[in-house]
């Protein structure tokens, strides 16, 4: 099998994000592995051990793009292309996926794994935009993934429970990082990584123009960023119990109405 | 307790029975009741209170999260007082002779202390084990250190400034003249640092000798990213002796953290993460390193992994599938994991703990250090002391220092017996080397026979003249550090 996990490396959103006039700032944040992507280099290992497969990492970014590749190379991936140019700097996802595009015509695959969205943006668009551009069959919020008589068996997290799926291959997954945890690297992954390929792909060698990128990109324009305002302090009831519940049940059906 | 409802009943005060109150009897190790618990919600407020103890001689002890493994946080003589509401950052970090320093209330819980020092750009390196559960208060009150000690030192090497209600009921402001980066970076003694300056007293008091209020922390900038690393060895000697090397290259590692779990320690992490394999029959070492200025992480990487692999190799030669399952944790969520998962082998001794006191037993736990040179010989002393006991254990803690946390588990208050015993003798044959009795968890009131085992009796007469001297009435936290 074949299988192909599309990455983005995202600002660490453990730290502490600053914003100033709108705009990002980019300075001393560490980038990493998306973790929803994360989970599907977990889950493209998990069936390389158990089916044997070759997984290919792609990402599109620039240097911080490199380490990102290097942590799923370390995890237990086979190879990477890292598709990097200036023309490719805060790309929307449409422009994403028109790259993503040129890079897979021709080249052959069972089913491709991204992320259900990049914690960055929480966008979720460029797989779907991806799957109808390479005229996949798409699923979207995978939880699970096996492989059964040539059919990819996906588990996916529906809003009324958990939905299963038969997708013929080639197929497009999206996937929820609830899907399982990812690996720690080990010594020897890390150590190997830096061995493993790493191919560099310019956009000439995708056959595209930078004109092209930047008119798919203005399909889309992001604005500014913004915190999300402080939220409101709480109410603290205290009592005994007995107070407790009336005071919570007075103010879940009169003050809050949700019962 | 009328004498306490008629003193102090103006004030919200938490009586036994009342729902709330019973998380006040219990630290890790010991069930105690006080006759009331008071949550002040101002300085003001915890003023008058310790002024109205002082009159009507209340003996008072002020708690904070009750993590404490040694009872110093609860008592069963007049009241607890809790500083939780009293959890404001004061100042901006500010620039001090000695660095930037920030002043903050007692009773901050310590995560929310570095997490706001943190997005100022600012970085308080003092953490120890449970550091999400504690108080900034606490923390200087016990002098508390934690894995990153090895490198950065105690909570005295951070702290500039104290504030504390003295014998009078006054508010008395304490600073520093010293640099404390330069005071030695070693792990604590048991009872008062008589030679250093009078704040320095405080730090550790436990609470002996008046509530510490406010505290102006020196802040360093923040580090560069980390690299931690968690390698598994076969062997304990093996592990011991990986351990005494890698602090040999120290320097050149950069080396913050380098820790020590013993096979039953090792194996209580399995349970925790799914993330990593952690293999049977196995020691492990936990080390984190800081990427040195001027060097990329990824440059910093490469010289350091050909360094950890050479000295690692030489204990795993007899296991070399080892390396494979040995882990590097780089960004923030997995360097969480990391900590959450050292931090998961004291809960769970813990929790086999409160299993263990229904029939009598607990557990029994030590943190006597030696100089690291010594740490080979000792251990093959004390694994032999430990088969005398046949008795289940669990070691783990910050072997850098020399200074494992060795757990005895018994299950009846005989078994108890027997560990205390041999933890005596652990404890004194570490201060014959030139170690020390309890490197951070203080005495408390179940290790006050500790104090003699690490001084003379000279300086434990000086130490009951400081506390004389600051508490004549011998009212704040009456049972702890002396008997």
């Amino acid at each position: 099998m074949k299988i192909y996990v599309c990455c983005k490396q995202v600002p660490d959103v453990a730290m502490t994000i600053q914003i100033k006039d709108g705009k990002f700032i980019s300075e001393g944040m560490n980038y990493v592995l998306n973790a929803y992507d994360a989970s599907c280099v977990e889950e493209a290992l998990v069936l390389k051990e158990k089916y044997g497969a070759e997984v290919t990492l792609v990402l599109i970014g620039d240097e911080a793009g490199k380490e990102a590749l290097r942590k799923g190379l370390a995890m237990g991936a086979d190879n990477a292309f890292h598709i990097s140019d200036p023309a490719l700097n805060n790309l929307g996802s449409q422009a994403a996926a028109k790259v993503l595009q040129a890079f897979f015509k021709g080249r052959d695959f069972d089913f491709i794994l991204t992320g259900k969205q990049a914690q960055d943006s929480d966008m979720g668009l460029a797989g779907g935009i991806l799957s109808g551009l390479l005229n996949l069959p798409y699923v979207t919020n995978a939880v699970g993934l096996d492989v059964q008589d040539k059919m990819i068996v996906v588990k996916r997290q529906g809003d009324e429970g958990v939905e299963v799926l038969h997708m013929p291959m080639p197929s497009l997954i999206t996937c929820s990082n609830d899907m399982n945890d990812p690996r720690i690297p080990s010594l020897k992954g890390i150590m190997a990584s830096k061995k493993k390929p790493m191919e560099q792909v310019s956009l000439t060698d995708l056959g595209l123009s930078a004109d092209e990128v930047l008119k798919e990109s203005q399909k889309s324009s992001l604005k500014s960023f913004g915190l999300p305002p402080a939220r409101k302090a709480g109410a603290k009831i205290e009592g005994d119990a007995q107070t407790l519940v009336a005071t919570l049940m007075e103010k879940l059906t009169k003050e809050a109405k949700v019962l | 307790m009328n004498k306490i409802v008629s003193a102090l009943g103006k004030f919200s005060l938490l009586l036994p029975g009342m729902p709330g109150f019973e998380a006040f009897e219990r630290d890790v190790v010991l069930k105690l009741t006080p006759e009331a618990v008071l949550r002040p919600h101002t300085k003001m407020e915890l003023l008058e209170i310790v002024k109205i103890c002082q009159k009507e001689k209340i003996p008072y002890t002020a708690t904070a999260c009750r993590t404490s493994v040694t009872g110093a946080s609860v008592s069963d003589r007049g009241i607890l007082i809790s500083l939780e509401k009293l959890n404001r950052v004061l100042t901006r970090p500010e620039p001090h002779r000695y660095g930037m320093s920030v002043q903050a209330e007692a009773g901050i819980m310590l995560k929310d202390f570095q997490k706001a020092v943190e997005d100022k750009g600012y970085f308080y390196p003092p953490d120890p084990t449970s550091w999400e559960e504690i108080q900034l208060g606490g923390s200087v009150a016990t002098n508390a250190t934690g894995e990153n000690s090895y490198h950065y030192g105690s909570s005295r090497n951070y702290i500039l400034g104290l504030e504390y209600i003295d014998k009078n009921g006054n508010l008395v402001w304490l600073e520093r003249n010293l640099n404390p980066l330069n005071l030695p970076k070693q792990k604590n003694l048991a009872g008062y640092s008589l030679e250093l300056e009078p704040l320095d007293l405080l730090i550790g008091s436990e609470g002996t000798l008046g509530i510490i209020t406010e505290i102006k922390a020196l802040l360093l900038p923040k580090p560069n990213a980390f690299l931690s690393l968690m390698l598994f060895v076969k062997n304990e000697t093996e592990a011991l002796r990986l351990a005494q090397r890698l602090d040999q290259h120290k320097q050149s590692l950069h080396l913050i953290c380098l820790e020590y779990m013993d096979e039953p320690a090792t194996q209580f992490i399995k349970k925790r993460s799914s993330r990593f394999f952690v293999p049977q029959g196995c020691s492990s070492l936990y080390i984190k390193t800081e990427t040195p200025e001027g060097k990329t992480v990824e440059e910093f990487e490469d010289e350091f992994l050909q360094l950890v692999c050479e000295l690692y190799s030489q204990s795993i030669s007899m296991s070399p599938e080892l390396i494979d399952h040995s882990i590097l944790a780089k960004d923030y969520l997995e360097l969480l994991e990391f900590r959450r998962m050292r931090h998961h082998v004291p809960a769970t001794i813990n929790e086999i703990s409160v299993v263990n006191q229904k029939t009598g037993g607990g557990k029994v736990s030590s943190d006597w250090w030696v100089p690291i040179e010594h740490l080979v010989e000792h251990f093959a002393w004390m694994r032999e002391e430990i088969k005398k006991l046949n008795l289940p254990s669990a070691i783990f803690g910050h072997i850098g220092n020399g200074h494992p946390h060795v757990n005895i588990m018994p299950k009846t208050a005989e078994e108890k017996q027997a560990s205390i015993e041999f933890t005596k003798k652990c404890m004194l044959r570490a201060a014959s080397l030139g170690g020390g009795v309890c490197g951070e968890h203080g005495l408390g009131k179940i290790k006050t026979w500790a104090l003699p085992l690490q001084w003379d009796q000279v300086s434990i007469d000086k130490m009951k003249s400081v506390k004389a001297e600051w508490d004549p009435e011998g009212l704040a936290a009456p049972g702890n550090i002396f008997v």
